[in-house]
């Protein structure tokens, strides 16, 4: 049995490796079939490099060869280690991502975890009151939140809290001016708040939903009606048996929505100007920055593909059955 | 799990209540000694290398040229003294100031003088803002002496001095220098985080004396996250747009600026066709609409610059018919616009009737419409444009407005008209805006087609004038001939508005007029800021 | 239990069908009311910049004077029509995969279920900026990045309906017939995922338009000469510092509502459809 298990994890990953090779060269082909000059995209517009060394760049990334040798020599470069230098940035592509990766993790990271416990907590409560008036409004506010587009939720938070109320920052992730020596915990803390807050607001409402419907589902089951009857508290039978029936689902859904969490994520960073990969990607579009649009492409399908791998494997072990629909939910 | 998520919230609780605390006493400027600025985005666009041309127009902070601007637009002596020019105007000799250091405590000499020369010299294609290739020789005769040979007169020969800030020959590094330069300037770069912040601190051996303020902080924003930012005490200047003007800031009062930085819309002259550019590609140039001097003349004089600055600006500008008009070369002729009558009476002369009502005149079936482009994300210009659309619609001509990134407008601009802006020292911006040989070489000059031999043969006539007077009489009269033709029609000499701290004085006084660069030109004197 | 589900769900068949209708109107009347307006509704008027709301113009005006709530409607509109033209595309790709792939099967299978993992191998927000900066942004290359980016789910969901009746004994019938696949899933298949298909557009609708409006708030669709909630909502970002709330919660406000209905429509199709399974 586990050695079937192991099996199955195995071809699964292969496959999503595969599938990451796949994606990084429909990314490129995307990427390199714009209408920017390749050279020009790699140099950008206000270049001051010299000819030679625009040549040496040209050479170096294969700008003048076909589309596949230029695919190869990139995934040779990038396999290296080296994904150039970002026109916008003006350092190593590959630093840019690391840097920026960081502060985008962490409000992703939050936020995720935020979402996830607070909208499992809410979508229990909600399934176990059903129909009552606490259910009622949750939901409304999940049906309303799951419509609001991320950066329109994002320009609210921060009218109200940042104009109106002035309580906290209105954009960056370090008050202005501070030496980045000096920045502190409490300075990056305080800049984070509104953005995961964003972040979690938009993402919860899956949750809650999913799992309410989930609740919904068990609560009327005959185990959960025997239970009742053998006298057991609410909170043991949540305990004993709903947790156990629910949170991995749940937990498989959140990392499933790894996509979409990306997505909120970049929008909510450009709406608070937060130094994360999400403002890097739109810059990198904006200013035509090639090298470093690749190199965000690449690691946001690394992003989801780790996310999907893990949701696969978690269906794989504690749902078999429903394997053959991994993702659908 | 309840218990510890109530804790998480408790702690982000306090931590929120500290901070704003902290929040708070920052605004308290007694102890004030730094100084943080948000002065739009420009310098953190490019390289801060002189070499590349890096802070060319005047506003450098980390590197001094031979020459500097004075307040009057003149040009007196900077890492030089004094200089001597020949008879034939070929040979220019600067005396250099002693005693310089750089930076890294190394002795300013005439070597690194010509090490500057002749690295840009070598690698001019690296620097499109400082042209050097009439240049022969450049020797030092001694430590303090260089002598400049040019191959043929060149009259802005001085504005290109200007312009070049001298690198130190032992310690210049092509890639170092573009984020932190050693230089002589009153200012050294201790932290550059790109599209972040560049931190300063006073250079204690700046030979003018070192500034009284030691740290000025200059943040990457966005324009509203920075006036907020100003809003909440953090900043102490704040670059803001003219759609920010009306407002108020506590502690902080609105400044404005004089600029020589004027917004103009090129308009093709060429009928379309296709032509080939520099690198033998056939590409689509010209406008039937604008081709047609009468369009073009008729907007000079039809449009009302003031309600187009009060539309689109707040009122905030001063109106232009003619390159900017601080500096000692600009045209002083004027002449009065909103002469709408007139301006029709042109257009019905020329053949371009409204026969069908609906307000827009043709003429041989061709709609007097074109499109007018303005940089996406610069607001500004988009508004001026669409203030002008709708000013032109009385006039019976349609100006559709559009949006583009520059990437875009590239391929757009000899087609389409587009919103510019230009103001510099040197006079050579009238060679890039007429000089017929540099249409469709790939960068954005003479955008519009411009053609005229006789303007060809001034423009040549004034950049070698051997004397100062000959050269400016040469280039007013390139800009009377050119300006005839309309190629460009020029609405405003924009004006730079920032909110600054009570406390804080910049020296408004020893403020050159700005030159074009959204904003910055504010950094200009930051040696002689002081708090009061 | 059957009698009283029915009674019941009469009741509420009347409630969705009322909501339906009222859904669809007013989105409809919005889309026709934006085409037909005169550019003069929203067009600039100097004199009255940065109005907060009021009688004449209920959601105020912006920086240029233009009136927010006429530019609001049109800007919806374009978003409904973008939205409109990309789904149907989509959906057309993802009806046809999806029965490609359930009647083929095998490799044919395996390929399409490929490529709607590699759609989805990206974040989605993502791959709609690369598509549209590839396209040259505009209208253009939103529409297609729109268009492109919305068929993966549709496909699976037709797949599986299509799966269901595979077997059945009328379509497995219509084989001993001697009938081509093409033939069988034409006649017989294509009648049978119409509805979930339809249903499954409709509900394509409200992702297309906010996925069009979030991919030109970042700058990358629409342009700032068109009204677009995306673009009006990136111009108010300027403003909202200055406190002008208005030009961002009313627009915002009228796109949330949209896209709502455009899902409460295609609930309600999905339970008029299928009673039984709406529950909830």
């Amino acid at each position: 049995m586990s050695m079937k298990k192991g099996k199955k994890i195995l071809s699964e990953c292969i496959r999503m490796v595969l599938l990451l090779v796949a994606v990084s060269i429909v990314a490129f082909i995307l990427i390199t079939k714009a209408p920017i000059d390749p050279l020009v995209s790699y140099i950008g517009t206000n270049s001051t490099l010299s000819t030679e060394a625009k040549q040496e760049i040209a050479q170096y990334w294969g700008l003048n060869d076909p589309l596949p040798q230029r695919f190869l020599t990139w995934a040779g470069h990038v396999l290296k280690g080296d994904f150039g230098t970002s026109i916008t940035y003006k350092k190593p592509v590959i630093e840019v991502i690391k840097s920026r990766f960081l502060y985008s993790g962490i409000l992703m990271l939050l936020a995720w975890v935020l979402s996830g416990v607070l909208g499992f907590v809410l979508g229990v409560i909600c399934g176990l009151r059903q129909g009552g008036i606490f259910d009622r409004i949750i939901k409304l506010i999940c049906f309303i939140l799951k419509s609001a587009p991320t950066f329109w939720i994002g320009i609210l938070v921060l009218t109200v809290f940042s104009v109106q109320l002035g309580w906290f920052p209105i954009g960056m992730a370090a008050p202005a001016g501070k030496l980045a020596a000096d920045v502190t915990i409490g300075d990056r803390i305080y800049h984070l708040i509104l953005p995961v807050l964003t972040l979690t607001v938009v993402n919860i409402s899956e949750v809650v939903l999913y799992t309410r419907q989930k609740m919904i589902e068990i609560i009327n089951q005959d185990f959960i009606l025997y239970a009742k009857a053998r006298g057991e508290s609410l909170w043991q039978i949540v305990r004993r048996h709903v947790l156990r029936n629910i949170a991995l689902p749940a937990i498989t859904v959140q990392f499933a929505s790894f996509s979409e969490l990306f997505g909120g994520m970049a929008l909510a960073e450009n709406v608070f100007a937060y130094p994360g990969i999400g403002t890097a990607t739109t810059a990198a579009a904006m200013n035509a920055d090639v090298p470093l649009l690749l190199g965000i492409a690449l690691f946001s399908a690394i992003f989801v593909f780790i996310g999907n791998l893990i949701a696969n494997i978690l269906y794989g072990i504690f749902d078999p059955r429903t394997r053959e629909e991994a993702g659908d939910a | 799990m309840k218990r510890k998520q109530a804790g998480l919230w408790a702690c982000i609780f306090v931590l929120c209540i500290t901070l704003i605390g902290c929040g708070e006493r920052k605004q308290s400027s007694d102890t004030k000694t730094d100084v943080t600025a948000f002065v739009g985005t420009n310098i953190f666009e490019g390289s801060l290398d002189p070499v590349k041309g890096a802070m060319s127009y005047g506003y450098s902070f980390t590197n001094n040229a031979l020459l500097k601007v004075d307040l009057n637009s003149e040009y007196i002596g900077d890492l030089a003294t004094d200089w001597e020019i020949s008879e034939d105007s070929l040979t220019y000799t600067f005396h250099l100031r002693k005693g310089v250091k750089f930076s890294d405590g190394s002795d300013f000499t005439a070597d690194d003088v010509v090490f500057t020369y002749e690295t840009v010299h070598n690698n001019q294609a690296n620097n499109e803002n400082v042209d050097l290739t009439r240049i022969a020789s450049v020797t030092a005769l001694d430590d303090y002496t260089v002598e400049f040979h040019l191959s043929e007169p060149y009259s802005p020969f001085f504005d290109t001095v200007a312009m070049l800030q001298i690198v130190p020959s032992d310690a210049y590094d092509s890639e170092l220098f573009d984020t932190m330069p050693i230089g002589t300037g009153a200012w050294k770069v201790v932290q550059y985080d790109a599209n972040q912040q560049i931190i300063l601190e006073a250079n204690e051996n700046y030979y003018a004396g070192a500034p009284e303020i030691k740290k000025i902080t200059l943040v990457y924003m966005d324009n509203d996250a920075a006036f907020a930012a100003a809003q909440s005490g953090q900043l102490d200047i704040v670059m803001v747009g003219a759609n920010y003007a009306n407002e108020t800031v506590n502690g902080m009062t609105l400044q404005k600026f004089e600029t020589m930085d004027v917004r103009n819309i090129s308009l093709p002259v060429l009928e379309e066709q296709t032509q080939k550019n520099s690198e033998g590609k056939e590409v689509t140039v010209g406008n039937n609409v604008t081709a047609d001097k009468a369009v073009r003349e008729a907007l000079s004089i039809g449009i009302n610059r003031q309600t187009i600055i009060d539309h689109a600006l707040n009122g905030i500008g001063v109106p232009a018919v003619h390159f900017t008009n601080n500096l000692v070369w600009a045209s002083t002729d004027t002449y009065e616009d909103g002469k709408v009558e007139e301006a029709k009476q042109l257009l019905e002369d020329a053949g371009w009737v409204d026969s069908d009502g609906d307000g827009i005149r043709e003429k041989n079936g061709q709609k007097c419409t074109f499109n007018v482009y303005a940089a996406s994300g610069d607001e500004e210009r988009y508004n001026l444009a669409v203030a002008l659309a709708e000013n032109a619609l009385e006039l019976g001509i349609k100006i559709e407005v559009k949006t583009g990134t520059w990437d875009e407008i590239l391929t757009l601009q000899n087609t389409a008209g587009v919103v510019w802006g230009w103001g510099q020292y040197s006079p050579t911006v009238l060679y890039s805006l007429f000089e017929s040989e540099l249409f469709l070489t790939g960068g954005y000059d003479n955008v519009v087609g411009y053609n005229n031999p006789q303007v060809d043969e001034l423009i040549h006539q004034a950049l070698s004038a051997n004397n100062q007077e000959d050269a400016i009489s040469y280039w007013k009269e390139v800009q009377s001939t050119a300006n005839q033709d309309e190629p460009y029609l020029y609405l405003v000499n924009i004006q730079h508005c920032y909110f600054v701290n009570d406390n804080l004085d910049i020296s408004a006084e020893t403020q050159i007029p700005h030159p074009h660069g959204h904003g910055s030109p504010i950094i200009c004197n930051m040696q002689d800021w002081t708090w009061k | 239990m059957l009698r009283r589900s029915n009674g019941k769900g009469w009741n509420g068949r009347s409630r969705v069908f009322i909501l339906l209708i009222v859904a669809t109107v007013y989105l409809v009347g919005i889309f026709v009311w934006g085409i037909t307006m005169n550019p003069v509704k929203y067009g600039v008027n100097y004199s009255e910049k940065l109005v907060s709301p009021c009688i004449k113009h209920l959601f105020g005006t912006d920086f240029m004077g233009r009136d927010m709530f006429y530019r609001s409607i049109k800007g919806l509109s374009n978003s409904i029509r973008i939205g409109l033209i990309a789904s149907v595309i989509s959906s057309i790709v993802a009806l046809i995969l999806g029965i490609v792939a359930a009647i083929w099967g095998g490799w044919i299978d395996k390929v399409i279920n490929w490529c709607v993992d590699l759609c989805m191998g990206l974040p989605h927000l993502v791959l709609l900026i690369l598509i549209s900066f590839m396209m040259g942004k505009g209208v253009r290359g939103i529409t297609v990045a729109v268009a492109l980016t919305h068929w993966p789910s549709l496909t699976r969901i037709v797949r599986a309906e299509v799966m269901q009746v595979r077997n059945s004994q009328y379509v497995q019938a219509a084989y001993k017939m001697g009938k081509t696949k093409v033939q069988v899933a034409v006649t017989h298949i294509l009648p049978h995922v119409l509805p979930a298909y339809l249903i499954g557009l409709v509900l394509l609708f409200p992702h297309a338009i906010m996925h069009e409006s979030a991919v030109t708030f970042l700058g990358f669709g629409l342009p700032a000469e068109m009204p677009a909630i995306g673009v009006i909502l990136a111009e108010s970002m300027n403003y909202i510092v200055t406190g002008k709330w208005w030009l961002a919660f009313f627009p915002g406000i009228l796109l949330l509502m949209a896209v709502l209905l455009f899902d409460g429509i295609g609930e309600s199709l999905k339970k008029l459809w299928n009673p039984g399974s709406g529950n909830e």
